[in-house]
Order: C-alpha cells, then structure tokens, then sequence
C-alpha cells in the first residue's frame, strides 16, 4: 500500500476553485480493518478539500467506503480499523490530535446526521432534552436558555408547533420530523460543517423533497459547510457544488456539480447517471446499465478496480492502476481513456421497444374487488385498536401487462400484494385469479393454485434461506408440486441460463453472492414454475444504483420471452415510469388515481400525484436547485383517523367538501381515473397557513 | 465519438453479468466447524470426552472383572496391582464400575439431553409458527412444568414406581423441556417473518413443509449447542439424584450411585479410591461437555465470539 510520501510528484489535489478559506483538507487518508489473516482496505489513498460554506456530495454505492471516510473524519473509527493519512481541520490535524481536544471538536465544530434517525435517537428520553443537552454541554447554556434554544432550533427545521414537540418522544414522531429533530441537534452548535451521511435514504420521496430542501436553506442561510454522502446522485444534484465519486475505496472523478453530472469523465460516473430510471423521461426500451456488480473489498481486481465493469477497458486496465489526473481546471478522474461525453444514450440498444401494454380487450387475468385488510394492533382477546392498511381496493390486472402500484411507506401496496398472494388473509373483498375466487377455494386446491402466481420480494437478503444451497432453493417450489427429478434438473437449468447465471452458482449458498445476483437467483425461482402473473414487491430497492438497471432489464427481458403478467410494486417513480403499462397510485389505503403511465406522468389528475411526481429528484443540477427555490419545507403534522378525503391534511386546494366526504374514484374521459372532488378546478396551492419559518440565529 | 477501443482478453462479455462470486467460500456448517476448530479449550475438552467415551465404551471388555460381580476375599481393599482403584465393599472391582457406570451416567445424559430437545424443538416451533392457540397453550403448559422442582418430581415418581433408570430418563426429560421449547419458540417467531417463509409458503409448501425445511434447520445449530450443555446438567441431575437413592437402582453402577458410598463418614475419610474417581470424572465430564458447548456457540454464532476477540 502507498503511503501519502510516496506519491507521484505530478499530481497535485488542485481541485478548489472557489475555495475561500480551506476548513478540511483530507490529505492520503486510508482505512484499513484488520481482519484474522489478512487486512482489508476500506478506503485507500484519499484526498479532499471542503472550503468554508461548500458543499460537497461524496458518492458511491455499498462498500465504496464513503461512510468509512465520514466516520474517519470525526475519528470515530474503532479497532480492528486503522486510520493513516493526515485529516487537516483548520490548521490542526484530527488523526493524530489527543482524543479530548478531537470530542471538544465532534458535534460542535463538525456534526454529523446519519440515515437511521432512530437509531440515533434515545428513545427514553425527549427530543427536546436530547437537543438541549447537546447546547448544555458544548455552549455551557442554562436549562432554560437551551430549552428556548431548542424550541427556535426546531422551528428552524421546519417542525409544526416546536414548543409541544420538546417533550415528545422519538416514537411519536414521524421518520420526517426524527430527521429534522437529529438535524437541529446536528445544527445547535452551528458547525463549520455538517456530515450528512445518506440522510433520506430511508424516507419516503416527499418527506425527502423536504429534507432536501431544508437542508438547501440551512447551508445557504448558516454559512455552513456540508458534507453529502449518498449513492444517488439525483439527491445531492441541486444541493452541492463539487461532487466527488468514489469506487471501491478510491475516488475516481471529482469536479464542479455541473461539470460531473453534464461531462462525467469516468466511465463509472457516465454509467451511473445513464443507469438512473428517469421519471422525467421514459427512455422505452432496455435502461442503459453497468455490468457485474461492486467488487468486494476483500478481492479487489488488479489495476482500475472498475476495468472488469467497464465498456471501455483497455488492456492497461487490468494491470495499471490510474492516478487522477485533470480533466479542466478543478475537474479530476483516474481513468486511462478519454471518454468522450455522450449527447445521446448510443444504439446499442437493439431490442424491441417494450411491448405495448396489453390493450383493454384483454381479458383481465386478475380481479381484485374491494379489498379490505384490517390488522389489530395488541391486546391478544380483541380489545386494542385496529388499522385499515387497505380500505377497499379494486383493479384488474390484464393478461400480459405490467400494472405499477406505487405509494410511500404505509400506503398499503405491499400489503395489497401480500393478500392476493395469501401470504396475508384479507378481512373482506374477492380476490379473483384466473376465473378462480381465490379467497373461496379450499386450502389444498390454493397450494395447487400457487403455482401461476409468484412473487419477488425487496430484500434478496433475507427472501433466501442462508442454510440451503441455490439448487435446492430452486427446486424447492418444483418439489412441493410434485415435479420429477429428471424434469426439475432441466428447468432449472433453464431458469439459471435465463436469469444469466452460471450452472455452477448451483452448489453455492448465498450468502456467496452479491445484492444483484441474490436477486436474481430470487427471481429463478419465482419463474422456476412458470407463473402466469408474477408480483414484484420492490424488486430494485435493496440493490445498488447500478445494479438495478441490469435487474429491471432482466425482468422486461424474461417478460417477453415467457410471457407472464406482471404486478410491479415500488415506491420509486422512475423505475414505475420505466417499466409499467398502467399505474396505480396508493395513499393511506385506498386507490387515489388509477391510469396508464403516459397519463399519469403526464397529465397527473391527483393532487398526491402531483406532489409525489415533484418530490422526485431528478439529476439535473438546474432544475433540482430551481426546486428547492419554489415551495416551502415545512413537515405537515397529519392527524391520522379524520374522515373524508385522506389527503385533505397535505393537499394544498383542500376545501370544506374534502374534509366531510371521501371523494370516490371516478373515470375522467380520456385520461386517469382520479379520487378527487376538484380534480377538473384545481387552482392556485392555498399555503398560506405553511409558510416558511423564519430563521433566526 | 467514442473512443477505439483495443480488443484484449480482459474485456468481459457483455452478456454475462456479474461474475465476481467470492470463489471457494464454504457453506454455514463448514464454516462453523472451521471456527470450531480455532476454539482451543472446545477442541481439548472434545479430545477428553472422546477418550471418556472411548474407555468406557471398550474398557469393560478388556477388564477381567464383572461390575456386579460380588468377591468377598477382597472387600475394602485400597488400590493395587490387581485392583488398580481397589475395591468397594461387596468386594467389586472400582475402575470396572467407575467405566460401566460411566456408560450409564453419559447415557442417560445423552438420552435426556435428545429427548428434551427434541420435545422442546417439536412444541416451540409448533408454537411459534402457529403462535395463537397452539402458543397459547404450549406457553402455559411450560410455565406450568417450569413452577415444578424437576428432582422432587424424579424423587416422587421414584417413589411411585420404584427407581429404574427408564424412569429416570423420562422424568428428567419431561422436565427440561420447557428451555429448549422457549429458545425454538422465540426464534421460530422472528424466523417466520422473513421473506424465505413468505416465498416457501408462496411456492406452495404446506405448514408442515415449511417447519421441516425452513424453520427447523435454522434452530438446529443454535440448539445444539443447548442440547450439549443438556447432556452436562443431566449427568448431574443424575448424580445428584442417585447419590440420594433415587436415581438408577442398584447393584448397576453410574457415577451417581457409585458417590452414594461417600454417606458414610468412614469412607468418607479413610477410603477415598471409593469416591474419589467418580467425583472427578463427573466434574471432567460436565466440564468437557461446557467447554464444548462454549465452542460451539462461538462457532455457530461468531458474533457472540467478538466481543471476547476484541478484550483480548
């Protein structure tokens, strides 16, 4: 391993155009954990400048060691991992200063958000109190002066009525406002800098438009600088002004935020951005995507780490390793060909453009109608209350399309698709497959049945049994109807070949295999008995950015060649614009708008849908900022159980009738059907009671 | 413009996707027994047991004496030549007991330790797949059974019945149940929730399916390392019981009834060769079999084996 004297003479970190006074300087750090035998190097050879006041976006996908670099700044790195390198904070180095003078530093002069809000949180103690003791310990405030401290604090954040949420706790509150709650402690000191370390990764998109927002006015109003680390580049694309791109522990492109995201110099930046699914543009076909999948840090490849991913890779590739070098003026990348940058997505996409969904004359192959699912919530004799996590849901599905169903965290859609799979009992509705009333039939006759409909879930994690090899996963569903030896050996070999892996993963476990490939393994065996309609329940959202490409092209790719129905449930617009016929929107239970994909990407009738199509960023530095310009950021405080419409508590043009009468969904000629009283009058957003607080410090 | 690109053997084929398996990582049981084998008081405590069990399965045959065998010229002696640990006073050969009792005790340990497991295995995943009615009753039921003092049950049904060591091993059986059950039942109910139940029971496989080959593999290697502490705690429940007479029923021996010799002040004081060797080969065994259990916890969970990693 390279130390930082070793270096090549000619490269100089000269990426720091509008740098007025320099805050960090990460000079060849390198992050190494030491395993039994050999040691694994997390982050290599690292150098970063932030200046005062600038934003930086640190991107990469799992183990590119971007929160390894985080934590290593604010020296929170514990054995078996070992930090070398110098970390300049303002003239004083934070790795080899005294553990005491680093604490004085942590949280008041550098503070840090993390993604799991919860996790950081105590959750026997007030939020109020956990700010407040923040403001005790490192501003050496009075109780009281803490306690008014932390009341602006939250109002700052954008908090609906900051003096009554001091005495709540984290459990009362929504995984938003946790958020901003971990932000005002993050803030009360007011840092140099702020870490923001994949900070709405685990929010639903409009509570992210919020944070995202929030987070735009605080730098620009606290003169803070900021550190933004994600893996989508759509997130950090209005907030920050240079973003640098890591993989595999190394940095390989750093530039200005417009430089990298209109003239991405390294072929893994240009992969990423194209392996994006825009919601602002369908691209109607196969999605460009990277090939193979993040190289494990235990077996990094000799040379570039990215040449055996790379369509670019020359035979240098594999041996020599490329220092950064310039591109422009405060542009750097480390990659030995120029690539030139691509006005256009090339034609190497030679298939045929997705197959027009299946028109209205097909018959529907699926007839969900007015599907209730009550849960009760505690109390084992009945008494507790209960939730309606689906509240009379009906749709077809026809033979041959793919249908979206997308909403946020609690809309209802995963649970939605549990019930017409009877992995959960619906309280009420019919659920009709193929001519068969499924919620009628007897058990026996339901197991035989099972066969023509199959799901993929989120998580390749824990959808695969750790102690059972990949063979036997794949026969599993063979055995259990009553398929022969000889015959389970070929369609499984024919599965494997279709979902493009080796014959040889057969005898493997696993946990031997990586996000993608799990999830494709998932897939061979829903498909393994060759279903008539297959559900996806968040099939991409537990895999990396550009993994997802290769896994949504697989499922279009194995639509067309086996011909099942597909219900595709997702919470990310972009993929639904992608690969969905029809779309449905869910809120809170209940279907809220119900169309084709043209139309409801278009021409969304709904005010949800509208919001929802806003809240989604895009990566494009321009409109995103010109985004967070617009509408204010403050977090609605919903009260959950009101009757009428369900979004009247977020929806802008809410009136009187909203609040009285849930509007039913009714058929609008020649577009969407919409659930909505007002959906032909809408007229300007009344937020006169959301205004933006003030910021005061 | 893109650039020309040379061809060389590096570039993959865009057709095959995601190559980079870690090659040559072994499956969950192998990688458990290889940290199993890191673990050095585990391995020497599994070398003791296994020489344990050895001499007591062939000593027997290669001793000349019978365990019952009644010589009164001999009676009391301390150890010598001919009676390596002397006699008792029927006259009985100590080592011929002390091995054939050894089969005994570790028998008896080993058969309570399956059956209690098994039992507790079978009822706790019932009960935490079903949960429910099943779990309902099956929790009162080990509450029930836990309230009870199992050596006062084994004394009573001793009582009963007589003492015979079938007794004795079911007894102690139905009464250590309760723990394994409650282990099996807690993780049943976390396992029942992952998305590899869902798709098992999406692909059609029946409840009992889907206990047999996706819950009950999962508990398995957590459990053994509790059957494995079972079989120490029954060795000494089997001790504690036959010293007190109600245990396995003479003239067999096992090292339980062979302490029951100790009552007596006498031998207490001046025959050790008569309890001595029970005493300690009861403490090796339980010791062994803990260091064992030890190791295989570790193995089977090497997460529980960091922190130790970390303080040394």
């Amino acid at each position: 391993m390279r130390s930082i004297r070793d270096r090549p003479r000619g490269w100089q970190p000269s990426d720091e155009p509008r740098v007025i006074g320099q805050l960090l300087a990460v000079d060849g750090l390198t992050v190494k954990y030491h395993g039994d035998g050999s040691d694994v190097a997390a982050v290599t050879d690292l150098s970063l400048r932030v200046g005062e006041a600038e934003s930086l976006g640190l991107v990469g996908e799992s183990g590119s060691g971007k929160s390894v670099t985080a934590l290593s700044i604010l020296r929170l790195i514990v054995p078996p991992g070992e930090v070398t390198g110098a970390i300049n904070w303002r003239g004083r180095d934070l790795n080899h200063l005294p553990a005491r003078e680093v604490e004085a530093i942590r949280g008041r002069e550098i503070a840090m958000v993390f993604q799991d809000p919860l996790a950081y949180l105590n959750p026997v103690m007030n939020v109020g109190s956990q700010v407040s003791e923040v403001l005790q310990i490192h501003m050496g405030m009075s109780r009281a002066a803490a306690r008014k401290r932390t009341k602006d604090l939250f109002g700052m954040v954008g908090l609906p009525r900051p003096g009554d949420r001091l005495d709540d706790y984290p459990h009362q509150l929504s995984g938003g406002m946790r958020q901003r709650v971990l932000i005002a402690m993050a803030i009360s000191c007011e840092p140099k800098l702020l870490i923001a370390d994949e900070p709405t990764t685990a929010l639903d998109v409009t509570i992210q438009a919020g944070i995202l927002k929030l987070l735009s006015r605080l730098q620009r109003e606290l003169h803070m600088a900021t550190i933004l680390i994600t893996h989508d580049l759509a997130v950090i694309a209005g907030l920050v002004d240079r973003v640098a791109v890591m993989y595999a522990g190394r940095l390989v492109e750093t530039g200005s935020t417009e430089e990298v995201f209109s003239r991405p110099r390294h072929p893994y930046t240009q992969g990423l951005l194209e392996s994006l699914p825009r919601v602002d543009e369908a691209v109607g076909g196969r999605l460009r995507s990277i090939k193979g999948s993040p190289p494990d840090a235990r077996q990094l490849p000799a040379g570039c780490p990215f040449h055996p991913r790379c369509e670019y890779a020359l035979a240098k590739c594999a041996t020599v390793r490329p220092e950064l070098r310039l591109a422009n003026p405060g542009h750097t990348f480390a990659c030995w060909v120029d690539i030139a940058p691509r006005t256009e997505l090339p034609a190497t996409d030679s298939s045929p453009p997705r197959q027009p969904g299946a028109d209205a004359a097909n018959e529907p192959i699926l007839r969900v109608v007015d599907l209730k699912v009550v849960y009760r919530m505690g109390g084992a004799i009945g008494w507790g209350r209960s939730v309606r996590a689906v509240d009379g849901v009906s749709f077809e599905v026809r033979r041959g399309e793919t249908l979206g169903l997308v909403g946020e965290s609690g809309s209802g859609k995963s649970t939605v698709a549990q019930s017409i799979l009877h992995l959960t009992k619906p309280t009420a509705g019919t659920v009709i497959f193929d001519g068969h009333d499924t919620l009628q039939i007897s058990s026996r006759r339901l197991r035989r049945l099972r066969r023509d409909f199959q799901i993929v879930f989120q998580d390749p994690y824990s959808s695969l049994n750790p102690r059972h090899t990949v063979g036997r996963i794949l026969a599993e569903p063979l055995i259990v109807h009553g398929v022969d030896r000889r015959s389970r050996d070929t369609r499984i070999g024919e599965i494997v070949d279709l979902v493009g892996l080796s014959r040889g993963t057969l005898s493997r476990y696993p946990h031997q295999f990586s996000g993608g490939q799990r999830q494709r393994i998932a897939i061979a065996r829903a498909l393994v008995l060759k279903p008539k309609l297959l559900v996806c329940d968040e099939p991409v959202s537990a895999l990396d950015v550009s993994v997802r490409a290769q896994v949504l092209n697989l499922l279009r790719d194995l639509q067309l060649k086996m011909q099942f129905t597909s219900l595709f449930i997702s919470h990310d617009l972009g993929v639904v614009r992608q690969v969905c016929d029809r779309v449905l929107v869910m809120y809170r239970g209940v279907i809220v708008e119900a169309g084709s994909a043209e139309q409801i990407f278009n021409h969304p009738l709904h005010p949800y849908t509208q919001e929802l199509l806003a809240a989604i960023p895009v990566p494009d530095p321009h409109r995103q900022r010109s985004k967070f310009l617009s509408s204010p950021a403050i977090e609605v405080d919903e009260v959950i159980g009101q009757t009428g419409c369900r979004f009247a508590d977020r929806c802008f043009y809410a009136r009187e009738l909203c609040r009285e009468v849930e509007p039913p969904l009714i058929q609008v000629p020649n577009a969407a059907s919409v659930a909505c009283h007002f959906w032909d009058s809408l007229g300007e957003p009344r937020h006169a009671e959301l205004r933006e607080p003030p910021v005061s410090c | 413009m893109r650039p020309t690109l040379a061809t060389s053997p590096e570039r993959h084929d865009a057709s095959v996707t995601e190559q980079s398996v870690l090659v040559g990582a072994p499956g969950p049981t192998l990688q458990a027994f290889r940290r199993f084998r890191r673990h050095k008081p585990a391995l020497i405590g599994a070398l003791v047991l296994l020489v344990v069990a050895l001499s007591v399965l062939i000593g027997p045959l290669l001793l000349p004496y019978k365990p019952n065998a009644v010589d009164l010229s001999v009676f009391q002696k301390p150890p010598s030549l001919v009676h390596p640990l002397g006699t008792d006073a029927a006259g009985r050969d100590v080592v011929t007991r002390l091995l054939v009792g050894g089969r005994v005790s570790l028998t008896i340990g080993c058969l309570v330790a399956l059956l209690s497991t098994s039992l507790g295995l079978l009822l706790g995943a019932v009960a935490g797949y079903f949960r429910g009615v099943p779990d309902f009753f099956t929790m009162r039921l080990t509450e029930v059974v836990l309230s009870f003092t199992g050596l006062v049950a084994v004394a009573g049904a001793g009582a009963l019945f007589g003492p015979s060591t079938s007794l004795l091993v079911v007894v102690l059986s139905l009464f250590s149940w309760p723990t394994p059950c409650l282990i099996v039942r807690a993780m049943t109910l976390s396992i029942r929730n992952l998305d590899y139940v869902a798709a098992a029971r999406a692909a059609g496989a029946s409840n009992a399916r889907i206990i047999a080959f996706e819950v009950i593999p999962a508990v398995l290697s957590p459990l053994t390392v509790f059957a494995t502490v079972a079989v120490a705690q029954a060795v000494l429940a089997e001790a504690g019981l036959s010293f007190l007479g109600f245990g396995v029923p003479p003239p067999d021996p096992s090292w339980g009834n062979m302490l029951n010799a100790a009552e007596s002040i006498s031998v207490l004081s001046s025959q050790p060769w008569l309890w001595l060797p029970p005493g300690l080969m009861i403490a090796i065994a339980v010791l062994c079999i803990n260091l064992v259990g030890d190791g295989l916890r570790d193995a089977v969970d090497p997460r529980s084996a960091e922190g130790l990693a970390a303080f040394r």
